[in-house]
């Protein structure tokens, strides 16, 4: 029997191909939950890394589960204390830092409050139902109905109930974050 | 016409040409309707306007990157990081840092294969202090000699052809496990680790962290690390097991040898590193053969570690004290076995001793 994939063969392409097709929407997903970029790439590489280990590089399905994966792995990554633990390292550096601000500086206050926001929706995020926080980050990273469908294994019929139920539960928690 | 649903009301709002003429007439007409598509559509704005947002990524690079790490064959056992995945792991790690050099120490120009595990006693500081060991890079040189190639197959006979011993099967399987599973290769490698009293001084510089003097003998002391085939099984469960899975590995005995310095220098050097608790060291001092004895790590707050024979052998068992990770190593015929996985100690058992 020939290998059925190798990282040094034809697979490689292949994987190649899915990876510079779906990376941009994958962190996409991951950073609707994240809120970070770079936790949202650090998202989305460890699920390619999975897609490579399963050899599901020429799979039908491979693009759906990466989306599911992607949205499943930032859920996780915002519920772990330690990576939070950094990031909000990393933002008291950014408010700590001192020194004259560059000409492209922006206004620290408005900085400040985006990073509350992001704060704000990454705790709501991991509050609401995870079946809540995946349907949003995958909507909002511009997946349709029917892709949502896909990834999530469900009708695509349900899709506008879910998302119609996700976004009052987001909001709803979101406000009383404000209150 | 029956009032429409929240999720024909939503769609409507992204997908207006999903709805049939007669849908859209009554969202357009009905009062009830359009109060709730008002109240529907505020939330999605309100939920666009917290997560919407363009995000900048480059893939080329980040293809690179996740090359790498596909190319690091370390990594192909803490990917998951279950505690008994992680046990395995930090075994062949510590094996490799220490063994050599106490093997070493003990016997010049040994030659080390593992033939038994034992447990030692690590704590959380002792794990957080490892971290802060000096790098390999920091007190010598390593140069890869051979690097290991890792394959993928669909069967079992498709790995078995590449490998140059014959792989046992797991003839059990825990229940709803068997339809999800992937089998891989690593070819042979061979690195080799030269002593620098000059790169550890640098170091010192560098990092203000005080090391232990380099006895002159040890500075050009090569010492050679070469790795066998290694096999690994992947399985996946399926239904109410879908979040689970093991590991099989299987791998031939790798072989270090050393030269250069006389006895019992390198262990000292090695065991006197800052960051290496007197408890730790004192434990892998006291090991009764260590040029063929593995250890193994074992976290005494939630981990417990027995001899089980296994295969006719005898191995050693890992179990996290929450029942829900486990691992058994043993060695037969030089071959090194490793099975683990997220699963209870009896299921890990049961595959382990059913390899045919």
């Amino acid at each position: 029997m020939v290998a059925a994939s190798s990282f040094a063969g034809p697979a490689l392409s292949s994987f190649e191909r899915l990876f510079l097709e779906e990376y941009a929407r994958v962190v996409a997903i991951a950073y609707r939950i994240t809120a970070d970029r770079d936790e949202a790439e650090d998202v989305a590489q460890e699920v390619f890394v999975q897609c490579a280990r399963r050899r599901m590089t020429e799979r039908a399905g491979t693009p759906a589960w990466l989306y599911r994966a992607a949205a499943h792995a930032a859920l996780n990554a915002i519920r772990s204390r330690r990576r939070r633990s950094e990031r909000e390292l990393r933002a008291f550096r950014l408010t700590q830092s001192v020194g004259p601000a560059p000409a492209n500086a922006q206004d620290p206050q408005r900085i400040l409050e985006a990073e509350s926001d992001r704060a704000a929706v990454r705790r709501v995020l991991r509050r609401i139902p995870a079946r809540d926080a995946q349907i949003l980050a995958l909507r909002y990273a511009g997946l349709s109905y029917n892709e949502i469908a896909q990834s999530l294994s469900v009708a695509a019929q349900q899709i506008g109930t879910r998302l119609a139920r996700a976004e009052r539960a987001f909001r709803k928690e979101i406000q009383r974050e404000a209150s | 016409m029956k009032h429409l649903d929240d999720g024909a009301l939503r769609r409507a709002i992204d997908e207006p040409g999903d709805l049939g003429a007669q849908e859209r007439e009554h969202a357009q007409t009905c009062a009830v309707c359009r109060e709730r598509a008002g109240e529907i559509l505020e939330n999605a704005r309100f939920a666009a306007s917290r997560l919407s947002g363009e995000v900048r990524s480059e893939a080329l690079p980040a293809l690179q990157r996740v090359q790498e790490r596909l190319d690091a064959p370390a990594q192909a056992v803490t990917f998951y990081r279950p505690l008994a995945a992680c046990a395995v792991a930090a075994a062949f790690v510590l094996a490799l840092f220490f063994t050599p050099l106490g093997g070493y120490a003990r016997s010049l120009l040994t030659v080390f294969e593992p033939q038994q595990f034992q447990p030692i006693d690590i704590t959380q500081s002792d794990l957080r202090d490892l971290r802060l060991l000096p790098h390999a890079d920091d007190i010598g040189t390593i140069r890869t000699l051979r690097k290991p190639q890792r394959t993928y197959y669909a069967a079992i006979d498709g790995a078995q052809k590449h490998l140059g011993f014959t792989v046992l099967r797991p003839t059990v399987l825990p229940a709803h496990f068997g339809t999800v599973h992937s089998f891989s290769t690593m070819t042979p490698g061979d690195a080799a680790f030269t002593f620098s009293a000059k790169k550890a001084r640098a170091f010192e510089a560098r990092s203000r962290k005080a090391l232990p003097p380099m006895p002159a003998v040890l500075d050009g002391t090569s010492m050679r690390v070469e790795t066998g085939y290694v096999f690994n099984a992947h399985y996946e469960g399926s239904g109410p097991q879908k979040r689970a899975f093991f590991e099989v590995i299987e791998a031939q005995a790798p072989r270090v040898t050393s030269s250069g310095a006389p006895a019992g220098v390198l262990e000292n050097y090695v065991l006197s590193l800052p960051n290496i608790s007197p408890q730790l060291a004192n434990q892998i001092r006291a090991l009764r053969d260590i040029r063929t004895t593995v250890p193994v790590p074992v976290r005494v707050d939630k981990q417990s570690a027995r001899r089980v024979q296994v295969q006719g052998v005898q191995g050693l068992a890992v179990g996290d004290n929450t029942g829900l990770g486990a691992g058994v190593l043993w060695q037969k015929n030089g071959i090194v076995y490793a099975v683990a996985g997220p699963l209870s100690m009896n299921d890990i058992l049961a595959v382990a001793d059913g390899l045919r």
